[in-house]
């Protein structure tokens, strides 16, 4: 779980803080647990949603799309295939933040645009500009690090 | 790139990535569990003593208080009157050296530029009137006054006696005893403060009741006994809903038990019935105890999925072949149905109890009167009925046996707290009804000691009764 804070946090310090909110909400609401669904997605939820209003206190900024955004660059698989999981993090890392959590929850947790619309109390639209520039980004990060090491 | 494929990719290797929180982060989640925890176990466990702390302190306070009262009931705070021409019904005279005091008020006296004449009570309640005045000496003009207070057999009958004497500070003390008249009346060891104080720049009289010595009483011939404390005994006949609150404890933290128990059992609400005896103590203060008897009630409904039930058929019949001969065919067979068993069952957990209450009431006793209750209550017995589930989540019966089970239950449960408000109604000299809302605390858990989880009820109620005077023809 401290993968998913770390997605969402500035740091690992605030990654670390939301972490142990998270498990504290569990512990208190363990009774709520109704075994609906799995333990881990339930916990899971939680988590996220405590990243979310962390991430809220520092009053996120999404930037609208532009109308020259260009084409999708193609990236052969091979470019990305070799990519361990740190080093995704740390391109996901590497996004402006408004774009790194819409990334997260729609990519990752599997949000809908919709949900993420209400959750992060955003237009729909932004949610999909956001991804849109997010993927964007990420191409050009995967690009950049494919020619780095043809070099 | 393909943006599905990228994208999968990273949610494949993300999704159940996870690179594990340092031991620091599991050492500061487990401290600030622990401090929460705490904090809701120190309140859990210890708040009731702080509501009910200042409650018994408070009913302490009046308790003291009201004894406390005992020895200084003001009798009558009456303006002087300088231009009065004695029409008080009871004045007070001092009989000179009429009977000798183990105690001496010393009332300071302002300086006194009008006549005023001592009026003593004529409230009913305190007895229709003043007695006795202590003999003593006084000064007037600022200077005190030390009276002796005298002591006097009870009498209810007051002697009217015809006011004679304007008492003034100018006048010489010795004239003042010797003109000075008194009417009879009825305090059971009391003697009076006398005293002046200034109101709205007349001099106003005060008088106040002591209670004296029994040593030092003196009898007067015919004057019976008055009432001079409550002495009241009342029966208190009660019944009323009660919802209980559970609470689990355990060494081992069994969640996933805990949770399945929460999910499966139901608070339904319980009732407590029961009979009480109070007898006063002070004016205000009573003793309560009795005999409760309250119930709590959970429906424990237990839904299995894929349950499966063998259901085996046997048919007979009886073949007539050619011959003639009779064959019977018995045929067997079995089919198995899948499906979700509802089981749901009623657990009653019954208390037999003995409450140790005490009350200090307050109000209006001929209308409506309030009165604070505050004590313990000490458990008889305690039996149960019903089935909760095991640590395999199978429902098993509810046993009082020792062990180590889940089972498990405490035939008694020992002592609780016990807090409640009560408002009673006027209804006849005799008789009152009562609503009282309480709270009750029990401080031991209802499962044994060493089972594996503690379940403890705290328990709030509304008792609705009626209250019967059993001294009221004795009294009055």
């Amino acid at each position: 779980m401290l993968t998913v804070c770390i997605r969402y946090a500035f740091d690992k310090m605030e990654a670390e803080d939301i972490l142990q909110d998270a498990f504290i909400k569990v512990y208190k609401n363990i009774s709520k647990f109704k075994h609906e669904g799995s333990f881990e997605g339930w916990i899971r939820r939680i988590v996220v949603n405590t990243a979310l209003k962390h991430c809220s206190k520092r009053k996120l900024h999404f930037e609208e799309m532009k109308p020259d955004s260009g084409m999708d660059r193609v990236v052969d698989p091979q470019a990305y295939q070799h990519l361990s999981e740190t080093d995704l993090l740390k391109l996901i890392h590497g996004l402006p933040e408004g774009y790194r959590i819409v990334f997260n929850l729609y990519v990752i947790e599997g949000y809908s645009h919709d949900e993420i619309a209400s959750m992060l109390n955003i237009q729909e639209s932004t949610s999909r500009s956001q991804l849109v520039k997010a993927r964007r980004f990420l191409q050009n990060e995967v690009l950049k690090l494919q020619k780095s090491i043809a070099i | 790139m393909k943006e599905e494929s990228f994208e999968s990719y990273i949610k494949e290797k993300l999704e159940q990535y996870d690179s594990g929180a340092p031991m620091h982060v599991w050492e500061r989640i487990k401290k600030e569990k622990e401090e929460r925890k705490y904090g809701f176990f120190f309140w859990k466990r210890y708040g009731w003593f702080l509501i009910l702390a200042p409650i018994v302190m408070g009913v302490g306070y009046f308790l003291n208080r009201s004894f406390s009262d005992t020895t200084a009931v003001p009798v009558a705070s009456v303006p002087s009157h300088p231009e009065s021409t004695h029409t008080s019904k009871q004045v007070l005279s001092i009989p000179n050296q009429q009977t000798v005091s183990e105690k001496s008020v010393t009332v300071p006296i302002h300086e006194a530029t009008e006549h005023g004449v001592a009026e003593p009570s004529t409230d009913p309640k305190i007895g229709a009137g003043v007695e006795h005045i202590a003999s003593g000496t006084s000064s007037p003009k600022g200077d005190a006054v030390t009276y002796n207070p005298v002591l006097h057999e009870p009498k209810r009958t007051v002697q009217k006696v015809k006011p004679s004497v304007q008492w003034s500070h100018n006048q010489k003390p010795q004239a003042e005893r010797q003109n000075l008249q008194i009417s009879q009346t009825s305090f059971d060891g009391a003697a009076f403060k006398l005293g002046y104080w200034r109101h709205e720049n007349k001099y106003v009289n005060t008088f106040q009741i002591h209670p004296l010595q029994p040593s030092v009483k003196t009898l007067l011939p015919g004057c019976a006994p008055l009432r001079t404390g409550r002495n009241d005994l009342y029966l208190e006949v009660y019944a009323g809903p009660d919802y209980s609150i559970r609470n689990f404890s355990s060494a081992t933290r069994p969640i996933n038990y805990v949770t399945q128990r929460m999910s499966v059992e139901n608070n339904r609400m319980g009732y407590s019935v029961g009979v009480r005896i109070s007898k006063s103590m002070g004016e205000r203060t009573l003793m309560k105890t009795g005999v409760n008897y309250s119930q709590i009630n959970e429906q424990m409904k237990l839904v299995t999925e894929k349950e499966k039930r063998l259901t085996q058929i046997i048919s007979i019949r009886i073949v007539v072949r050619a011959p003639g001969d009779t064959l019977r065919v018995r045929d067997t067979s079995y089919f198995e149905q899948t499906g979700t068993n509802y089981r749901t069952t009623y657990n009653r957990f019954r208390f037999v109890d003995v409450p140790v209450l005490f009350t200090y009431e307050f109000g209006n006793q001929d209308r409506i009167s309030f009165a604070l209750n505050a004590g313990l209550v000490f458990n008889i017995v305690s039996f149960y009925k019903g089935e909760v589930l095991d640590t395999s989540f199978l429902p098993v019966p509810i046993t009082t046996r020792e062990g180590k089970g889940v089972n498990n239950w405490r035939s008694n449960i020992g002592y609780g707290f016990y807090a409640g408000l009560t408002i009673q109604k006027y209804v006849s000299p005799n008789l009152n009804a009562f609503a009282e809302p309480y709270i009750r605390y029990n401080v031991t858990p209802v499962s044994q000691n060493d089972s594996y989880i503690q379940q403890r009820y705290s328990v709030f109620g509304l008792q609705l009764g009626v209250r019967y005077n059993l001294f009221a023809n004795r009294q009055r």
